[in-house]
């Protein structure tokens, strides 16, 4: 049966049933499991394009990527009222809704979409959940607009599993990224004096005056083949980066990515698209199930993915704006990571008026926060199948399809 | 454990390095604990992590850190809560190697900015943590943790201290933060021990011996406070 979601964890667990094979796999299975290593965890599936994994996927049919149309002229703001809208919509008919609210970027369009658009009657039944660390990550924020205006529970208690048992419909902003672009873009631009540095002679004098060309983000991808093939490169010992990077996964990966462009028909060219394209065709899958994969803890996974969770931006206009607003500074406005996602800065900022919150937020991961205490658990994770089964390596069968994908991996 | 504490504190040994702008932004020599709480209350506006660092062969001072930055590269969405920077090699010696990177992004105005509220923050949680120990004298709050049953331990005193905390950590602008944190302390100041607690404290963060702000009466009372270091 094919996998709508496959993962290969970093987990000690995976790792001592990963060191019993490798040895015994062909080269394309071994940069595969090394992949993990890399992009932990190892969830490349593409919705777009030729992309060979070592097992049969299918794309989930709410995932699907819709038509490119460069004619869309929707503008992130109003794309994020609308949405607001649809919910209030919901919330008029009667159902209950509870937002993840992590104080980031991205679920702060989503709380200020709502403030600025349903009533205070409205808001009575739409819930923060969230936790100290979301307090923390936007104080001012919390303060003005959360504490005491509209109803906290626990995200550290509150699975999607007990909100949905509660009556509420969970809200989720994890595919912000995947419209946004991936902050392997930023982190790239934040490396690239080390990854120039570490070039042979004439590839760094060529890349070190590249990175003083002020259009840096729009230049085609293809000039940088020299820098992205280390930075894609997995570490040999990750607990020893001075060890050095297996260049031979990261030139694999990099001709699998060019390969995956040219079969899709979306127009990718500039150092801006080709990290983009990265987290929106390859990543949106991951972003989308690993909420329900790793925060639902009851029996109808199904419905819960089908029917109750509600994924903020996995919206055909979300997603053609995605595509139609690359390199024009909408997404990443200068090569830095504060200015990853302009225009929901913006957007927030033209509500709060938070010049610190605009100026200098970075990104910091939360979901981990929320899993930690069973992220052992989710080590041994291999796949949800088309028909919404999760499969565990810890399984002598799963063992078995999990060797059997990589001994056949053609890469 | 020297490596952390250096002897030599003529010259900053401390930073506060901000991964989104990657530059130091502040430097100091004082206490590393204070530095990372001051690290902690202004993390509502930007996140900083403590460095500890090699004095770099040229001279480092408020004018000229924000040119320079670890030498360490990590990711910058590793650290999202202030703490020593990078936890990576510590404990082993090889940390607190600074570079040159010259100017950065973010405009200097901005720094300047970051500067002067950070400084307002560090000398305020200074002086108030300086004064709460010295007006600590049987107060019994540090065995909080101890005794969870009985927490937040809870009267007039805690009450304002957290308050003035509080501002600390949320003001908008110097001036609101200055006024607030006047009021909380001068709101008892019928009782001797409270007179004395703010004027250590004016003391010690607007370097005034009486009580002066704005809402103090310009003449003390009879039994004003003496402080030691209002003698000669």
């Amino acid at each position: 049966m094919p996998q709508f979601y496959i993962t290969i964890t970093r987990d000690k667990a995976a790792d001592a049933v990963r060191s019993q094979i490798y040895h015994r796999l062909p080269e394309t299975g071994r940069y595969w499991l090394d992949l993990s290593r890399r992009f932990h965890p190892n969830t490349l599936t593409a919705r777009k394009g030729r992309w060979t994994t070592p097992w049969p996927m299918v794309v989930h049919p709410q995932l699907a990527m819709p038509a490119y149309d460069p004619g869309f002229t929707g503008t992130f703001a109003d794309i994020s009222d609308q949405r607001a809208c649809e919910i209030r919509d919901l919330v008029r008919q009667g159902r209950r809704v509870a937002l993840y609210y992590s104080g980031g970027i991205d679920s702060t369009v989503c709380a200020v979409a709502l403030l600025k658009n349903l009533t205070a009657e409205e808001l009575k039944d739409v819930a923060f959940c969230c936790n100290i660390n979301s307090a923390a990550e936007n104080p001012a924020f919390f303060e003005r607009h959360i504490r005491r205006r509209v109803t906290i529970l626990d995200s550290n208690r509150t699975k999607y599993s007990d909100l949905i048992a509660q009556g509420y419909s969970p809200i989720t902003a994890d595919t912000g990224d995947d419209i946004f672009g991936t902050e392997q873009a930023t982190q790239f631009y934040f490396s690239y004096p080390k990854l120039v540095d570490d070039l042979p002679g004439s590839s760094r004098a060529r890349c070190g005056l590249q990175r003083e060309q002020p259009q840096l983000m729009e230049q085609p991808y293809a000039h940088f083949e020299d820098l992205l093939i280390p930075y894609l490169s997995p570490p040999i010992d990750p607990s020893t980066p001075s060890a050095g990077c297996d260049r031979r996964v990261g030139e694999w990966v990099y001709h699998k990515i060019v390969h995956n462009i040219a079969t899709s028909d979306v127009p990718i060219h500039s150092l801006h698209d080709f990290f983009w394209w990265i987290i929106f065709n390859l990543r949106f899958t991951h972003c989308s199930l690993r909420g329900p994969l790793f925060y639902y803890m009851g029996t109808d996974l199904k419905g819960a993915i089908t029917k109750h969770i509600i994924n903020w931006f996995n919206t055909p206009n979300y997603q053609r704006w995605s595509m139609v607003n690359n390199n024009n500074g909408q997404k990443i406005c200068k090569p830095t990571a504060t200015h990853y996602k302009w225009a929901a800065r913006c957007y927030i900022h033209d509500f709060d008026h938070n010049r610190w919150y605009f100026n200098y937020k970075i990104k910091s991961v939360s979901l981990y926060s929320l899993i930690q205490d069973n992220y052992d658990a989710y080590g041994m994770m291999f796949g949800l199948d088309s028909d919404y089964q999760t499969h565990w390596l810890s399984a002598a069968p799963v063992q078995r399809l999990f060797e059997e994908g990589l001994q056949n991996f053609e890469g | 454990m020297d490596r952390f504490f250096p002897a030599d504190r003529s010259c900053p040994c401390y930073g506060f390095y901000s991964p989104a702008i990657d530059r130091l932004v502040f430097v100091d020599s004082k206490d590393l604990f204070l530095s990372l709480h001051a690290a902690v209350l202004f993390s509502s506006k930007v996140l900083l992590l403590v460095v500890v660092f090699e004095p770099p062969s040229e001279p480092l001072d408020n004018s000229n850190c924000y040119l320079w930055a670890p030498e360490d590269r990590v990711s910058q969405s590793a650290f999202h809560i202030p703490q020593l920077f990078p936890n990576v090699k510590i404990p082993t010696y090889d940390f607190g190697k600074l570079e040159y990177r010259g100017a950065s992004h973010v405009p200097e105005q901005n720094i300047f900015e970051i500067q002067e509220h950070l400084g307002f923050i560090i000398q305020a949680t200074y002086a108030l943590y300086i004064t709460e120990a010295l007006d600590s004298a049987n107060a019994p709050q540090m065995y909080e943790k101890f005794f969870p049953e009985f927490r937040p331990f809870e009267n007039s005193d805690r009450r304002a201290f957290r308050r003035v905390e509080q501002v600390l950590y949320q003001f908008e602008s110097i001036f609101q933060a200055m006024t607030e944190i006047d009021q909380i302390l001068s709101e008892r100041l019928e009782v001797f021990r409270h007179r004395r607690y703010y004027a250590r404290f004016n003391r010690l963060l607007y370097g005034k011996t009486k009580p002066s702000f704005r809402t103090l009466n310009p003449v003390p009372p009879s039994d004003a406070p003496v402080l030691y270091h209002d003698h000669p």
